[in-house]
């Protein structure tokens, strides 16, 4: 009995070729994006876990997605937030008014950004987040936490 | 006087030479330069920091080596495998080539298992009871990466190579004839480009069978 215990236990250990296994939680996010100041120009919405990491390495808003939209409005996006290393959702937006594909390049100080913030704990399969972009050129980590 | 001193000292009083063909399948000079003595079955096995290794092997004719090896890492990695050897220059210097076949398995917080093939020369020669030795080679292993969801269904999997090179150089040491030391620097290159740090291994060779 013992000895075909450990036989079952190399033949599955070597018959196995597996490495890192990520779990992850597909969410489908939908929502409206409403710029401050009325202005069009298309906007940069990205997904965070709001935490991530454990104990004293634990940190805020880990990127799991990203996706433009050409204008103010409604937007759609999918992401798969891995659950074993964090935490909640942030959808944080920003307008590039520029066109440049940066945030508040040196000499533009007028990209609104803003967040909403889905949750901090569990997040559900379907989400709606609205965003309002009235903060200019604030970073994602300076809307949250 | 310490046990090895004592060791190394009854060693040296042995007065044999070790240069003759007779000696050729020492298990330290095979077991390090590669290659056995035809009808010879040598063991070594090394502690360091952080590889330990063990391998066992036997000479066939013609200078092929059919070897048994296991190599671990820090207690978290470990390389068992399967091979063969073949000397290529045997006279003052010795070279020998290697291919391994195997198994990587290395546990959290990086896991690999999968399957890898090493290839490696083995070169130096016997200085006296002495043994100078290089060894270098290359290794490449295969996994599969997973993405699940949380009830558990594979979402999507992607291979992943690892690369190491891998590299010791150190001496043996004759200490009798079935017996000798061996204390090198590890010097492999594990998974291209991370960089590796080196390790240190002290080893010991017996082996026995026919003397020629």
């Amino acid at each position: 009995m013992r000895r075909g215990t450990t036989g079952v236990l190399w033949v599955s250990l070597l018959s196995g070729c597996e490495g890192i296994v990520t779990v992850v939680q597909p969410v489908d996010i939908s929502g409206t994006l409403a710029s401050g100041d009325g202005h069009d120009g298309r906007v940069c919405v990205e997904a965070y876990q709001a935490w991530a990491g454990d104990g004293d390495l634990r940190y805020p808003m880990h990127r799991v997605g990203r996706t433009w939209v050409d204008t103010p409005g409604d937007y759609e996006m999918s992401v798969e937030l891995p659950v074993e290393t964090g935490d909640g959702l942030v959808i944080y937006a920003w307008q590039d008014r520029d066109g440049d594909g940066w945030h508040c390049a040196p000499g533009v100080d007028d990209e609104l950004a803003g967040v909403a913030v889905v949750s901090e704990g569990e997040v559900p399969d379907v989400v709606e987040a609205d965003v309002v972009m009235d903060s200019a050129c604030a970073g994602a980590t300076r809307l949250f936490p | 006087m310490s046990p090895l001193a004592l060791v190394l000292g009854v060693g040296l009083a042995q007065a044999v030479d070790w240069q003759a063909p007779i000696k050729q399948g020492h298990p330290t000079r095979a077991l390090l330069l590669g290659g056995a003595g035809e009808g010879h079955w040598n063991a070594g096995a090394s502690v360091g920091s952080p590889w330990v290794t063990a391998q066992a092997q036997v000479g066939l004719p013609g200078g092929w080596t059919p070897i048994a090896e296991v190599q671990g890492a820090s207690l978290a990695r470990w390389q068992p495998g399967l091979g063969v050897g073949k000397r290529w220059i045997d006279r003052d210097w010795r070279l020998t080539g290697e291919g391994v076949v195997g198994w990587t398995l290395q546990g959290e917080p990086i896991p690999f298992r999968g399957p890898a093939a090493e290839l490696r020369m083995k070169g130096g020669r016997a200085v006296g009871r002495f043994v100078p030795y290089l060894h270098l080679g290359v290794r490449g292993s295969r996994t599969v990466d997973h993405t699940e969801d949380t009830t558990g269904t594979v979402l999507r999997s992607s291979p992943r190579w690892e690369t190491t090179f891998t590299g010791a150089l150190g001496t043996g040491f004759v200490l009798g004839d079935r017996v000798g030391l061996d204390l090198g620097i590890d010097l492999p290159w594990v998974n291209v480009p991370a960089v590796s740090i080196p390790g240190v291994h002290l080893g010991v060779q017996a082996g026995w069978g026919r003397t020629r």
